[in-house]
Formats: C-alpha cells, sequence, structure tokens
C-alpha cells in the first residue's frame, strides 16, 4: 500500500512527501503546529470530504476550501503552541541578515521615503523660500492637478505607505526584542543597535512623519474659542438701591413684601418677580 | 462528586465520541455534531477541544490505517476513557439538579 501512495512502509507514522505549493507549505506548517498525528489526522478528514465538494463546485473551490480549514486550524492552534506554564524564551532579532541584504533594505527604504520628502521638501521651499521661480518650477512638474507626479507620486497612500515601509525596513535590523517567561513573570528587553545608515534613515523618515502630522492637523484643525455659558434660568430684572428681586417658588418660605415698611417705594420689577429690602435681620 | 465539569461543546463532542463507538473519528464527529448544532464546523472546532480532553485524560486517540481516499493519510480515532466517562455522568447530574422544578418557561421564577 506504502510504495502505490508514495508512502514508505514502515511502523509508526511515516515522512509524508508533502510536495510543493502552497499546500504543501501549509502542511508543513500544521505539522510544525499540532505534530504529526494532528496534522494528518486533519488533513486527512478533509481530503476525504473534498470530493463531494469538488463534484458540487469544481476542483479550485475543493481546494480553497481545504487551504481555508488549515489556515483556521492553524489559528485555533496558536494559543496551544504558547506555553501556560514554565519558562519559555523568544527573540526577534534582525542579527542573522547579511550586511548585502542590510544595505539593500536601508536603499529600498531610502527610496520609499522619497516621495514623502519630496512633499516636505517642496512645502519647505513654499513657506520659507520665497523664490517665486521655484514655486512655478514646482507647480508645472509637481503639483499639476493632472499630471502623473501629482495623482500617483504623491497619493496619500504612496507618501505615507512609502513612509510605513522605510521606518519598518530600516527598525527592524535597528532592534532585537526578548521575551523572557517565566513562571507568574513576564520580562521584555528591547534593544536598538546603533547601525547608522539605518538610524539616519529611522530618524528622517520619523521626522518628515512628525512634519506632515503637523501640518495635516494645522491645515485641518483650528483653534476655536469656548462661547460663554448660558444660563437658562430668565436673569432678575433691576430693581433700585436698596432693594432685590426675588421670585417665590412653591413650597418656599413666604417673604413678607416689605415695601410699605421703608421710605423709597419698590421700583418696578417684570411679571412674577417680588421686589423687597432687607430691614437689618431676616 | 470531585468531577471536572464539561463545557456544552466537550460535553457534546464526548457523547458523539461516545455514541460512535468504534467508528469515531474526525469526519463522522464533526458531522454528526453539525446535524446536531445545524451548522458546519470547522475541522478546528472540533479537533482542538478532543485533543485538549485528550490531554485531560477524557479521551484516548488512536491511529488507524491509511487510506488513498484520505490522501494515504491516517485516521484518528478517539475512545471514551473510564474519567470522560465519569466527567459526563458529574455534568449530567449538576445539569439535572439545576433543572429539577423547573416546568414553566418564565424569566426569573419557574
Amino acid at each position: 500500500m506504502g510504495g502505490e501512495d508514495g508512502m514508505e512502509d514502515r511502523p509508526g507514522l511515516r515522512p509524508r512527501n508533502v510536495g510543493r505549493g502552497p499546500h504543501s507549505l501549509l502542511e508543513r506548517l500544521l505539522r510544525r503546529m499540532a505534530g504529526d498525528e494532528i496534522a494528518e489526522a486533519a488533513w486527512g478528514d478533509l481530503e476525504e470530504e473534498s470530493p463531494a465538494l469538488r463534484q458540487r463546485y469544481g476542483r479550485l473551490a475543493a481546494r480553497f476550501w481545504i487551504s481555508l480549514q488549515i489556515v483556521r486550524l492553524i489559528l485555533q492552534l496558536i494559543p496551544r503552541s504558547i506555553p501556560a506554564s514554565g519558562r519559555w524564551f523568544t527573540e526577534v532579532t534582525m542579527d542573522g541578515w547579511t550586511s548585502r541584504r542590510r544595505r539593500m533594505v536601508a536603499i529600498l527604504g531610502a527610496a520609499a521615503a522619497l516621495p514623502a520628502a519630496v512633499i516636505v521638501v517642496s512645502g519647505l521651499v513654499y513657506i520659507f523660500g520665497g523664490n517665486p521661480a521655484a514655486e512655478q518650477t514646482l507647480d508645472s512638474t509637481l503639483f499639476d492637478p493632472e499630471g502623473f507626479a501629482y495623482r500617483v507620486l504623491l497619493h496619500p497612500v504612496i507618501v505615507l505607505g512609502g513612509l510605513a515601509l522605510a521606518l519598518a525596513l530600516n527598525l527592524l535590523p535597528l532592534l532585537r526584542v526578548q521575551l523572557d517567561r517565566q513562571p507568574g513573570n513576564l520580562a521584555g528587553t528591547l534593544a536598538v543597535r546603533l547601525r547608522s545608515t539605518h538610524l539616519a534613515i529611522s530618524a528622517v523618515g520619523l521626522g518628515l512623519l512628525a512634519v506632515l502630522l503637523v501640518y495635516g492637523f494645522t491645515e485641518n484643525f483650528a483653534v476655536v474659542p469656548r462661547p460663554p455659558a448660558v444660563s437658562t434660568a430668565p436673569a432678575a430684572p433691576a430693581v433700585g438701591a436698596g432693594w432685590t428681586a426675588i421670585r417665590p417658588t412653591g413650597g418656599e418660605r413666604t417673604v413678607p413684601l416689605l415695601s410699605s415698611q421703608v421710605g423709597p417705594a419698590a421700583a418696578p420689577v417684570g411679571a412674577g418677580w417680588t421686589a423687597i429690602r432687607r430691614a437689618g435681620q431676616e | 462528586m470531585g468531577e471536572e465539569l464539561l463545557s456544552r461543546v466537550e460535553e457534546i463532542l464526548l457523547l458523539v465520541v461516545w455514541d460512535l463507538g468504534d467508528g469515531a473519528y474526525g469526519v463522522p464527529i464533526r458531522q454528526r455534531v453539525g446535524r446536531l448544532l445545524g451548522r458546519s464546523l470547522s475541522v478546528g472546532a472540533v479537533y482542538v477541544p478532543l485533543e485538549r480532553m485528550m490531554a485531560g485524560g477524557l479521551l484516548r486517540a488512536e491511529e488507524g490505517e491509511p487510506t488513498p481516499v484520505r490522501g494515504g493519510r491516517r485516521k484518528r480515532y478517539y475512545r471514551l476513557t473510564p474519567r470522560g466517562l465519569r466527567a459526563l455522568k458529574e455534568t449530567r447530574r449538576v445539569t439535572e439538579s439545576l433543572w429539577a422544578g423547573k416546568t414553566a418557561w418564565k424569566t426569573g421564577r419557574a
């Protein structure tokens, strides 16, 4: 049986030739995450069920369904692959990159940041330059709404995406992340390598990003003074000197009308208001 | 008493494995549970809890023979262990004691 199916006859699980293509990659990943037994059982189940799907929806749909199921299984296995207890250590570092690869990454990152650099530099020329010839040149080349540069090179996705790519590519070789988990404790270390080229490109990228963010903020937001708080209670009417205007409300004690006690007559007040003058004590 | 209580998914899976007997492997388990719940389940929704219960000693697994229809891959048969059976009984006892006396479908007091 083993020979016919390309399997080796040996006790236990045989190493299978998983072939090439995306399915083989998925199967390798699944075997790594779940172990050989579960990976083989799960994939075998899907193979067993796929003929019905193939007959109904076609070969491609059946393959896609298998891939989707495997991806979901791998995602569900991720929490299981992290040990709940005990010590483990993991490290993310690009120290293994060769200097040639790092140089390529630096060049690619610098190129990706170029559209943002162009926008920032030309903006500075407009603001601080005062050179009509330079502004005219920029208007006719970069900022012509019908031009290729304006529609493609200066598209927000290109500018911001390129900047993000430049930062990601140049920060990766600089950083080394270590996670050390012991029972009841998770310690993390973030180390920064002093690699001048990547540091310089990252710094320029961060500077460009800061300028673009500040520009975007100041261009779209303005400081607006807060309006004074408006009281819903009607203002008390003006009364004469020595008099106070009160408005009786339900349930409150009656305030005697004092207008007859003292000399000057009460000043006229609005409807619902009574003018009183305090006579020494309450 | 003292046995661990099962989640609803674990209870259903154990009962289906028990019910299927010698033929309890991934495909029939998934199909039976899917029919019971009225929706199709992903492979992961079945294998992850099955393996968790196996690690907990509620199930044991045996490898079957590879077959061409499965692309030469082996089946993985699951069997209920005595501990799994005790967990099922304990879960049933607790559930039934909670349901006892509930005769009317009303919120609050029955």
